[in-house]
């Protein structure tokens, strides 16, 4: 079990680190744009459509490691005022609603791909790149997100076992 | 079911959620998912995926990335160390002057960055050491920082009043041309505040000794150092105001000069490179997914009728009380938010309502808009949960307590009301700009 988590974290603080590297590229891109816009008075075409394709993958992958690491904001005034263990019941709890939200949004987002993928869908700018892949993005994105959720779930389950443990042998 | 119960059902469980600590961008998206499937139809679930692609597709929010990585390559750039070395050089003889020296620092910083906390991470760590080292009063030393950098999001370029724009369809370029008077005006009131406080206790910031030469030649020679920040300021905002660019174009134009900074500094190096990736990374996704969330519920709202219930309840008090009133109940909203969540969950919670109702008021949007961030603004610094005081306490040694940092903050919050309370009254000092620049 502790292997299959730490698997979990480690795959999305790849997946993360990996997209974190579109930041240059992003930039570099968006910055020929402009200067061949302004300085040479002759747009590209594919610019912004490739750079709003990498903001969507960097959104969508980046989502999971950044829960892992607790970067999403908490409102936990309330919650950090409990002892550990009513603590870590509560998070279960919060994470039942979660895993509900997270197994519907991967059904919808599968279906808002696949509609996609059995067109080819395209988009509409000029350049019209396939949109198709970039929504198989998003689909595997949430679902990275649900198991950092399943991930983050043991965790808290082993935390509480371990509380009881403690309070057995004391 | 009248509409007032769902109102108070889906408000409540929103809440609860929040309350139970899950993080506040899938409180949203849970919310809106369960609430879409008791009050609203099965289809409407749709919406979940076509909200994700459309939010993380838009172009107008594809300034944030570019925003958030700016900061991040300009806290590695080395730009922060030279410019203090320069105040130092130049004020360090007046009483206080390190610390006006931090809040100007900050202001530049702010400036060139979109987001709250620049300040304190890229020049907190030099300063507080100098500062200490010099003696000054630590409530001096701790509040001048935080509160400088949280001006962050007032001072353009923001990535708040680019969230504002994503939600209400004003024109970015004319809200950052709003929110430099008053964030000007702010840094001004932090300076005085400083100098009257040390004129009249000078142990608070003791001037550095006059035995401690430094001639002409070595101040000026420091100037240098501005000139790089300068240029990037000129650089992002002009290319912004004089409609030459977009914001997203002036944004990704902003990250590159960042990098060419840090190329110059010799700063621009693979492992500092990954740093600020890695950091952009969790502070994008984390700004992007409240904003899927925000969007998502917002819809919600609208297509179950809470949005017109809660806007036919403001409007009622507009009518009864005055639109001044219904602005003074909004803002006095947002302090309270402010105090406990981080100031993007707000604007995203907030804005979809107020906005409306703002708008059928007859007030001026971009006013308000901007009396909203200076708002969210200050709640990067007000007890307990502001988030600059927690930046505060990271970069500190273990002696310095969390009160201790509330305390030193309390001045600095006194005098951003001061302000805001200026721009309410006065609405001239924040509408006149953008109407001059942007017709």
């Amino acid at each position: 079990m502790q292997r299959f988590i730490d698997r979990i974290d480690l795959i999305n603080k790849y997946i993360s680190d990996g997209v974190s590297f579109l930041f240059v590229p992003m930039t570099l891109m968006a910055m020929y744009e402009v200067v061949r816009r302004y300085l040479f008075n002759s747009p590209t075409t594919w610019v912004w459509d490739v750079n709003v394709q990498c903001f969507c993958a960097l959104v969508v992958l980046g989502g999971a490691h950044t829960l892992q690491q607790g970067g999403h904001v908490i409102m936990d005034i309330v919650v950090s005022k409990f002892q550990e263990k009513t603590r870590l019941i509560i998070n279960l709890c919060v994470y039942v609603v979660f895993f509900f939200v997270m197994l519907i949004t991967i059904w919808q987002v599968g279906m808002f791909a696949w509609d996609s993928l059995i067109i080819f869908e395209r988009a509409s700018t000029i350049f019209s790149p396939p949109v198709y892949p970039i929504k198989i993005v998003i689909l595997v994105g949430v679902c990275l997100l649900f198991l950092q959720g399943v991930s983050q779930f043991i965790r808290n389950v082993m935390a509480l076992r371990m509380l009881s443990n403690e309070r057995d042998n004391s | 079911m009248s509409l007032t119960i769902v109102t108070l059902i889906v408000v409540l469980g929103f809440l609860l959620l929040m309350v139970l600590g899950l993080p506040i961008a899938f409180c949203l998206i849970s919310s809106s998912v369960i609430f879409t499937l008791i009050f609203w139809k099965v289809q409407g679930l749709y919406l979940i995926a076509s909200t994700i692609y459309s939010v993380s597709t838009k172009e107008i929010f594809l300034a944030i990335p570019f925003f958030v990585f700016l900061a991040a390559v300009l806290e590695r750039s080395g730009i922060a160390e030279s410019m203090y070395d320069m105040f130092y050089k130049w004020v360090g003889h007046l009483g206080g002057g390190l610390a006006i020296g931090a809040v100007l620092i900050c202001t530049i910083v702010d400036a060139i960055s979109g987001l709250g906390a620049s300040g304190i991470v890229t020049i907190g760590p030099i300063a507080l050491t100098e500062m200490f080292r010099r003696r000054y009063n630590k409530h001096m030393t701790l509040g001048c920082i935080a509160a400088g950098s949280a001006l962050g999001p007032i001072i353009p370029p923001s990535i708040i009043m680019i969230i504002v724009a994503g939600f209400t369809g004003l024109s970015v370029g004319k809200l950052f041309a709003g929110g430099l008077i008053p964030g000007i005006l702010c840094s001004a009131g932090f300076i005085i505040y400083i100098v009257i406080k040390c004129y009249f206790n000078p142990d608070m910031g003791p001037a550095i000794p006059r035995d401690v030469k430094i001639t002409w030649e070595d101040k000026i020679k420091s100037l240098r150092s501005v000139f790089l920040p300068v240029a990037l300021i000129l650089f992002v905002m002009g290319s912004i105001y004089t409609g030459a660019a977009t914001p997203t174009e002036g944004a990704a134009a902003g990250a590159f000069g960042a990098l060419f900074c840090a190329a110059i500094n010799r700063k621009l190096t693979l492992q500092n490179l990954y740093l600020a990736g890695k950091s952009s990374i969790k502070i994008t996704c984390m700004v992007m997914w409240l904003l899927i969330g925000g969007s998502l519920f917002s819809t919600l709202l609208n297509a179950i009728g809470v949005q017109d219930a809660l806007s036919q309840m403001l409007q009622a008090i507009g009518k009864g009380y005055g639109s001044m009133i219904l602005l003074i109940i909004m803002m006095l909203t947002v302090f309270v938010m402010a105090m406990f969540i981080d100031g993007a969950a707000i604007t995203v919670l907030c804005m979809p309502i107020f906005f409306p109702i703002i708008v059928k008021a007859g007030i001026d949007p971009i006013w308000f808009g901007v009396l909203f961030t200076i708002n969210v603004c200050m709640g990067y610094i007000t007890p307990p949960f502001g988030m600059n005081l927690f930046y505060m306490k990271g970069i500190v040694s273990s002696d310095i307590t969390m009160e201790d940092i509330y305390r030193s903050i309390v001045p600095y919050v006194l005098v951003m009301i001061a302000v805001l309370v200026l721009m309410i009254i006065f609405p001239e000092f924040v509408v006149w700009l953008p109407n001059k620049l942007i017709q």
